[in-house]
């Protein structure tokens, strides 16, 4: 696969003013969004909203459950019956569904979860943040997991990438979680409402359907004899490692000629993309490197990257996350700044050009 | 080129709904645009804002950083976002709830000052097509946006329910505009 194959595609057609919101729970309802369930939380509310109304059309099922832990536990459930599923929340009610989402791993039941960061910790506020990257791309509940962490940056992304999040979910029997926040939710920018790419048709084998004619199957998480629990362990981990070979994503702008590349995912890409133009304008050599996957991170694309320029910016709405990753792939060979800013602020393009200019000198 | 639009009034003034029409309206140019509201805790008689940035490039920061222009519909947000506006852009104010006295920016930003609220109670007999005045006179006094297509836009884009108000609020728009159009240049 083109690792930028949702990006560099084609599009005709009539371009839509959209919300974030709505692009992403229109683009789960052209995935063949089955089911939603879901607990209110700003910024987010438009997703449930909209989907209240929309599925309903589709001949889709919608609630909104008591909580998030019944959110969570009843995606669980509908994504045993071979259904495409997804929840949406915001910090604290992702946090609630962390053992579900174990569970969901665990079992290797493919859903769609959408975090749209909100500023934290603990209730925090409703402003945009990255807080939550370590929680997303290290499972975030208890054992050896991970989840699928893509990470859009625009309104056409919010779309596009929920879109495939469903695919790869069925693909690899795994959760997938769209990491965005408060910006990418609540903005409007122009975006096409139909999918690049036709979803993927996979045959589920191991969903409960009702035992009628063919052998009982079995969808569990809990192994208490032999070596059955390990065995688990290391199925999860070969299918990590043909995630991590198959699916990294990234989109990367001026690199070629760099000597300071910006490592930044999300809303903090959007706003180094200014600072990395005016940068330009002013003749500094500086380029902008997107991952579009969290998790996977693009290793290689990172790696080969670190081996020819001088200096690594790695920008994010938090005080260093991601920032930890980048440095473990670049290895000691080339530096690893940062500018961050925490939940509650966002960084300027002011700010982020003169962390430029400080570390390209 | 890139144009940062700020929109900023009290809740129930209309400005969201304008910040609306001027993405849409640049969209339908053929521009890239980006709109982003105060969402969250506001609430009528609150204030309430929006940015919207309009370029012929894709657009990068989504986020409010130094307008180029700002439509403000009230004194609450005129003092709070006229130090914001970029050197040499401009400010289009509601002169019915803005006392031109309280302008401090002088000389490097240009202000142009047009009654919005008594041209829409002239005009539609009530207050409620403020924003479509203020609309106006930016249309006015910028000329990224041609009226064309900001009246096709919201021809297109009025919700069928309030399709009685589309002429009201077309005529409210051109009597904002011919506001600041016969008036003598300000600051």
């Amino acid at each position: 696969m083109n690792a930028t194959a949702v990006m560099t595609q084609e599009r005709t057609g009539k371009r839509a003013l959209v919300q974030g919101n709505i692009a992403l729970a229109e683009g789960a309802v052209q995935a063949g969004l089955d089911c939603y369930f879901g607990y209110p939380i700003t910024p987010q509310n438009q997703v449930p909203e909209y989907l209240s109304a929309r599925l309903p059309e589709t001949g889709g099922v919608f609630v909104q459950a008591e909580s998030e832990l019944a959110s969570i536990n009843m995606v669980l459930g509908a994504a045993a019956t071979g259904a495409r599923v997804m929840t949406s929340s915001s910090g604290p009610g992702i946090s609630l569904m962390q053992e579900g989402i174990s569970f969901l791993a665990g079992d290797q039941l493919p859903c769609v979860i959408a975090n749209i960061m909100r500023s934290g910790p603990g209730l925090g506020g409703i402003k945009p943040t990255q807080g939550d990257y370590l929680q997303a791309t290290r499972g975030g509940g208890h054992g050896d997991y991970h989840t699928i962490v893509l990470a859009p940056a625009s309104a056409q992304e919010m779309f596009d990438l929920t879109h495939k999040a469903f695919d790869l979910a069925d693909t690899y029997r795994n959760p997938v979680l769209i990491l965005a926040d408060a910006i990418l939710g609540q903005m409007k920018e122009p975006a096409y409402l139909e999918p690049a790419y036709p979803r993927l048709e996979i045959k589920k084998d191991w969903a409960l359907t009702g035992a009628d004619n063919r052998p009982a199957r079995n969808i569990r998480s809990m192994y208490l004899e032999g070596d059955d629990q390990e065995q688990l362990n290391y199925t999860l981990r070969d299918k990590y490692d043909k995630i991590k070979k198959e699916i990294p994503m990234w989109e990367s702008a001026d690199t070629d000629d760099a000597d300071l590349v910006v490592v930044a995912f999300g809303t903090a890409a959007r706003i180094a993309s200014s600072a990395v133009r005016m940068a330009r304008i002013e003749g500094l050599r500086v380029g902008l490197f997107r991952p579009i996957t969290l998790f996977p991170l693009p290793e290689d694309a990172l790696r080969e990257l670190a081996s020819r320029v001088k200096r690594l910016l790695v920008v994010e709405m938090n005080l260093g996350q991601m920032l930890h990753d980048v440095r473990a792939v670049a290895g000691a060979d080339v530096d690893v700044a940062f500018h961050g800013r925490p939940g509650g602020g966002v960084p300027t393009v002011r700010e982020v050009l003169d962390k430029i200019k400080e570390n390209i000198a | 080129m890139q144009t940062e639009v700020l929109l900023a009034g009290f809740g129930g003034q209309g400005v969201l709904f304008m910040g609306d029409l001027v993405a849409r309206s640049a969209m339908a140019q053929g521009l890239h645009v980006t709109y982003m509201p105060t969402y969250g805790v506001a609430m009528r008689g609150g204030t309430a804002n929006c940015v919207v940035i309009m370029s012929d490039e894709p657009i990068g920061s989504p986020v409010m950083d130094t307008p180029d222009i700002a439509v403000i519909l009230n004194q609450q947000s005129f003092d709070k976002f006229q130090p914001l506006v970029k050197k040499g852009g401009m400010i289009v104010a509601n002169s019915a709830m803005v006392d031109a006295d309280s302008f401090t920016r002088e000389g490097d930003v240009r202000l142009v000052m047009a009654p919005a609220t008594d041209i829409s109670r002239e005009v539609t007999g009530r207050e409620q097509s403020t924003n479509m005045a203020a609309l106006g006179a930016m249309l006015a006094a910028d000329t990224t946006l041609s009226l064309e297509i900001v009246e096709e836009t919201l021809r297109a884009n009025l919700d069928p329910s309030k399709h009685a108000l589309l002429e009201p609020n077309l005529k409210t728009i051109r009597a904002g505009m011919a506001a600041v159009t016969s008036a003598a240049p300000t600051s």
